[in-house]
């Protein structure tokens, strides 16, 4: 699932930090927007996954938005806020609070693994150790072979693991994956890029399997 | 029934095994490296049934699939796009990942299918005259195959077994053992008689003269233990004279 988080920050100095914490996860897309009112145009023009925002911008709050927003959303505030049913965190927002919000949302399911081990329970732990395994391995060799640029390793790895992604139902990295095995060697660029996204989507399945 | 895995991915070479297992299949041979499998390949033909991955760093499962001729080859891969190239090389089935037990299966009886038809046609080369076809006069004390434009008389009351084998029917003798014939089941099946003949079986007609015991799902005719489905048990028991 390739994450997509929409920023609402007003603040420079805040916005600074976001860029800062966002630099090296490069699998990782995000907007900043500064206003409230530009929330209902950026949610229709764009597929973002996520949104995390200020609670208060200019007199206005986020809940006077709540109706156009039907993905999770984070709200840092230093405010009690108690009587709005909000998921929120105090300031600053670091990297580990942001990527708990982000691994909230399920991205692995069981069901379709289940069905091809026919109850055996034994043999499906073993397969869920199996996924981990490879997961944590590819964590560590694929930024390796990206900054080597060695495209034909990431091809037979992203291969493995297509059909991984398909067990646990991650159905957007499965698809990507199948994308990045086919067109690596032709459009190096453009995969690489989603490759990042599928590293990101490994580590948030690492912290699901557990 | 055996089988050899040529796969570079653990987690699939622990699946089929499990599979494997399940059908009491023999996991005779695990080739995690191509270039190993390619080096082993006679040794490798020797198998029942091989199943083979394409994508391999080095040798992929086509260069292997070049050098294994009238193998029984199944090819598991999470590539959808290389099944018509497979097919071109008469593979005998193809599994994309992730495959289910039950889709396992059915490429397994496919493997099984062809190796006893694979039995019969040498049974028919290496011990039987050409038949081409089958001839039944009205009266049903016996019937007529062609035998090299010769028309040889078998008496029914010698037939044992009458058995489905793909496209092939193979008739168990009592007395000059085996004929194998290019028809069906259902064909022969209708042409003998009922009080004697009955169907225990998908694949089996026997003659209930020879029956020596019946047991809940097998029953043993002459000297050949063969199945009987539990439908075909109750119509088979209603015509035998059971002294309970």
């Amino acid at each position: 699932m390739p994450i997509n988080i929409l920023f609402i920050e007003s603040e420079d100095l805040n916005q600074d930090s976001i860029k800062a914490l966002l630099k090296d996860k490069v699998g990782i897309k995000y907007h900043i927007i500064d206003d409230f009112h530009l929330l209902p145009d950026e949610l229709n023009l764009y597929d973002y996954t996520h949104i995390v925002a200020s609670f208060i911008i200019d007199d206005r709050i986020i809940v006077e938005y709540l109706k156009h927003i039907k993905i999770p959303l984070l709200v840092v505030t230093t405010y009690e806020i108690n009587n709005f049913s909000l998921n929120k965190i105090q300031p600053p927002l670091s990297f580990s609070k942001l990527f708990s919000f982000i691994c909230e949302k399920n991205v692995i399911s069981y069901e379709t693994l289940e069905k091809y081990v026919d109850g055996n329970m034994v043999f499906l732990n073993k397969l869920k150790e199996a996924i981990e395994d490879e997961f944590k391995l590819n964590l560590k060799e694929l930024p390796l072979f990206i900054k080597t640029n060695n495209l034909v390793q990431i091809q037979n790895n992203v291969h493995k693991l297509i059909s991984k992604f398909a067990l646990i139902n991650m159905i957007d990295s499965y698809n990507l994956s199948i994308e990045i095995d086919k067109k690596i060697i032709e459009e190096p660029e453009i995969q690489l890029d989603n490759l990042n996204q599928i590293l990101v989507d490994i580590e948030i399945a690492l912290i699901q399997l557990k | 029934m055996n089988c050899t895995i040529i796969e570079d991915d653990q987690f699939y070479i622990d699946f089929l095994v499990e599979y494997c297992h399940k059908l009491k299949i023999d996991v005779v041979g695990i080739y995690k490296d191509s270039v190993v499998a390619f080096q082993e390949i006679d040794k490798i033909s020797d198998s029942d049934l091989i199943f083979l991955d394409i994508h391999m760093p080095d040798i992929s499962g086509f260069d292997i699939l070049k050098n294994l001729s009238d193998c029984q080859v199944v090819i598991v891969s999470a590539d959808d796009q290389n099944a018509i190239k497979a097919f071109d090389f008469s593979v005998t089935d193809y599994l994309q990942k992730p495959f289910t037990f039950e889709r396992f299966l059915r490429a397994v009886n496919k493997v099984k299918a062809n190796l006893d038809l694979n039995k019969v046609k040498e049974e028919v080369a290496d011990n039987i005259l050409p038949i081409k076809s089958v001839f039944f006069p009205k009266s049903t004390g016996s019937i007529y195959v062609n035998i090299n434009k010769k028309l040889v008389k078998i008496n029914i009351d010698d037939i044992n077994i009458v058995e489905a084998k793909g496209d092939y029917v193979l008739i168990k003798l009592e007395s000059v053992g085996n004929l194998i014939v290019h028809s069906t089941l259902k064909k022969i099946k209708d042409k003998l008689p009922e009080d004697t003949f009955v169907q225990v079986h998908r694949s089996f007609v026997i003659n209930i003269k020879k029956i020596v015991d019946i047991e809940e799902s097998t029953i043993v005719v002459n000297r050949d233990v063969i199945p009987i489905s539990r439908g075909n048990r109750t119509y088979l028991l209603e015509k035998l004279n059971i002294i309970t």
